[in-house]
């Protein structure tokens, strides 16, 4: 996969908004053994300001985080930035009344609960996001119910 | 003709008598006095005559109708002033009326007033009754609404309106489920109650509990609801809802659960962290860890993965207990998805040394279910039969068809359960007996199991001999028996509650 990668001198480049540093360590390292280029940012503010300079393939957002909430970054990402090329992962460990879930994954392109994938199950599915096969509806096939 | 009418009828009869005679006098007179007095030839003096005749004779027909329609005319204003037309006629002068008609005219626009006034006060009391009626329906503390035959509000009391923050010129005439997003505990929502009502109730009433309401501006509302059907009495008026609310009651329990559900984001968040760098070392220990460190490590993972899925079970047990939790009822193939279930729990017990048959009857029904929550019940019951079997016996799997619904059957040889503690099995937090200490688990694995098989309309059961074994077994609704609650719905499926909670309108709106 990182030959791939740098063979075509393009590297798909990831921002991770993510104010818990053990989760944001792990993966940034996760997504850059395979080949990734990972920029981290702690805030609903920073990351929102990165994610709008558009240079990013795969944005991971969690909700909880300092400043502005995950929702709103999500929120203004799409009214403000409509031709955003970047893939919207909601990566958080609250889980949103049904409600708010579905309002949720209308604007996200998938949503998982944290603790039930490990960092390199989440590169498999960014993998497969950026390869083209869209696995919104089967992110179950990744977590643990399927793999117990 | 009424003899009332006869002296007027004589009166014009005398009139024009008069001046038919009158006419005659009138030419004969003025053509004798043309002939004498004026030097005029004869066929001068007749024309003069004639002239002078015609138009005399105009003017009095004229005041002999104006005479005639007096009474008509006094009879006319009478009428309008009674019944109060607006069409501001002056009122009838007696004076105006000829000798012959005035008596009985006067008496019949007496009659008229009378009529009228009485017709008045009819009117006055009923605007009062109305009024009345108003007056005490919006003082009902209770949201009340009225719909017609078309399922469209026709009215709601003050108190509605109040409740749902609504005026009234926003629901009137629309349809209820468009006003009030309403949930329902069982299948029988209001919808499906209207439904059968319609086609063979003539008065029919019906109660709920726990009924929930989504509004517009996401706040909720718990109530319990009354409604009376009554297919006679009027289009406007066929059902009238009553709410009684219940909200502070019924989320007493349901902000203590959102301390589980903020408990459980807490747990999760050391637990991504630690499932994490076990994967890290996992991996790239590989060549350095010794055969024994090596499945330590594994036993590592394989523990913080339970952890996390415990840490979602809880959360589901949470979210049943707040009715959040939502199935989306789909057709599916149950050989594929048993088989596909199955063919894990097949991996997971040939680790513990464990086999499994897979028997399914042949040609069986598609199956209304939330294929997700299917794999629940499942693995959490094969897991048990898999854990509780301690020898080497296989686990048995059947499915087949009874009447209109799949049966599902999972049989073991293992260590059975008490006859004292059977009754309990699917209880929350319950667990059999002495396996306490050596065997794993939360006690909510078959609670759940209850729960989403319940949701799903169907029944779980088990049968079980200490020492002999134990069979599972849970049904599904064929998706055939539940078809007509899905066909309308942009094949999206249906949306259940765990819990059963049911949309009213149960449009799947994503």
């Amino acid at each position: 996969m990182s030959d791939n990668h740098t063979e075509t001198d393009k590297m798909k480049k990831i921002l991770c908004i993510e104010d818990e540093n053990f989760i944001s360590e792990l993966y940034t390292r996760a997504l850059r053994q395979a080949g990734y280029d990972v920029t981290t940012m702690l805030s609903g503010e920073d990351g929102l300001r990165a994610a709008q300079s558009n240079e990013y393939d795969v944005i991971l957002l969690d909700l909880m985080i300092p400043g502005i909430t995950g929702f709103e970054v999500l929120r203004r990402l799409r009214q403000e930035n409509p031709d955003l090329k970047a893939k919207i992962i909601i990566t958080t460990n609250l889980d949103q009344e049904h409600e708010s879930r579905v309002e949720l994954e209308k604007m996200a392109d998938g949503y998982l609960i944290k603790a039930e994938f490990t960092p390199h199950q989440l590169v498999n599915i960014i993998n497969d996001i950026l390869s083209g096969t869209d696995p919104k509806d089967s992110y179950n096939e990744y977590g643990d119910q399927a793999l117990s | 003709m009424i003899p009332y009418l006869s002296p007027l009828k004589e009166s014009i009869w005398l009139k024009i008598i008069i001046l038919s005679f009158g006419c005659g006098f009138v030419s004969l007179g003025s053509w004798l006095l043309i002939t004498k007095y004026l030097p005029v030839s004869d066929t001068y003096a007749a024309l003069s005559a004639g002239a002078f005749t015609l138009s005399v004779s105009v003017l009095m027909g004229k005041y002999i109708a104006n005479r005639a329609v007096c009474a008509t005319d006094f009879l006319a204003r009478a009428i309008l002033l009674a019944t109060r037309d607006d069409s501001q006629a002056e009122a009838p002068l007696e004076k105006k009326l000829s000798k012959a008609s005035k008596s009985f005219l006067t008496d019949l626009s007496k009659r008229v007033y009378e009529l009228a006034s009485v017709q008045q006060l009819d009117d006055k009391a009923q605007l009062a009754d109305l009024q009345y009626f108003k007056n005490v329906v919006n003082s009902i503390p209770l949201p009340l609404f009225v719909l017609n035959k078309d399922r469209e509000l026709t009215f709601a009391n003050e108190a509605a309106n109040l409740y749902i923050g609504m005026k009234t010129d926003e629901i009137i005439n629309q349809p209820i489920h468009d006003v009030l997003d309403l949930s329902f505990v069982s299948s029988l929502t209001l919808e499906v109650w209207l439904n059968e009502c319609s086609q063979k109730a003539v008065t029919a009433t019906e109660t709920w509990e726990r009924v929930r309401l989504l509004l517009p501006d996401g706040k909720r509302k718990q109530f319990d609801l009354s409604a009376y059907f009554s297919s006679g009495s009027s289009n406007e008026v066929e059902t009238v809802l009553v709410l009684y609310d219940r909200t502070v009651l019924y989320e007493r329990d349901d902000h203590a659960l959102t301390f589980i559900s903020l408990a459980v984001h807490e747990l999760r968040t050391p637990l991504t962290a630690m499932r994490g760098y076990i994967e890290v070392f996992e991996k790239e220990l590989q060549d350095k860890l010794s055969n024994e460190q090596k499945t330590f490590m594994h036993n590592m993972s394989a523990n913080a993965q339970q952890l996390s899925s415990y840490v979602s079970s809880i959360l589901n047990i949470a979210r049943i207990e707040e009715n959040a939790l939502n199935l989306r009822l789909k057709e599916e193939n149950w050989p594929e998805v048993l088989n596909t279930v199955c063919q894990d729990m097949i991996l997971r017990a040939k680790v513990h040394g464990k086999k499994i048959t897979v028997e399914i009857e042949d040609n069986l029904p598609t199956v209304a279910i939330d294929k997700i929550s299917i794999f629940e019940v499942v693995t959490n019951i094969i897991d048990n039969a898999i854990k509780y079997t301690h020898t080497d016996e296989e686990i048995k799997v059947h499915s087949y068809l009874k009447d209109d619904m799949i049966e599902t059957t999972i049989t073991d040889k293992g260590v059975g359960i008490p006859s004292s503690v059977i009754e309990h099995v699917f209880d929350k937090f319950y667990r059999a007996h002495h396996s306490k200490n050596s065997v794993g688990g939360t006690g909510l694995g078959l609670y759940l199991c209850r729960i989403i098989a319940n949701a799903h309309g169907g029944q779980i059961w088990v049968n079980s001999k200490e020492g002999k074994g134990s069979t599972f077994g849970f049904s599904l609704p064929t998706y055939a028996s539940v078809a007509d609650q899905i066909k309308n719905e942009d094949n999206k499926g249906i949306v259940r509650g765990a819990h059963g909670w049911i949309k009213n309108h149960s449009i799947y709106r994503e």
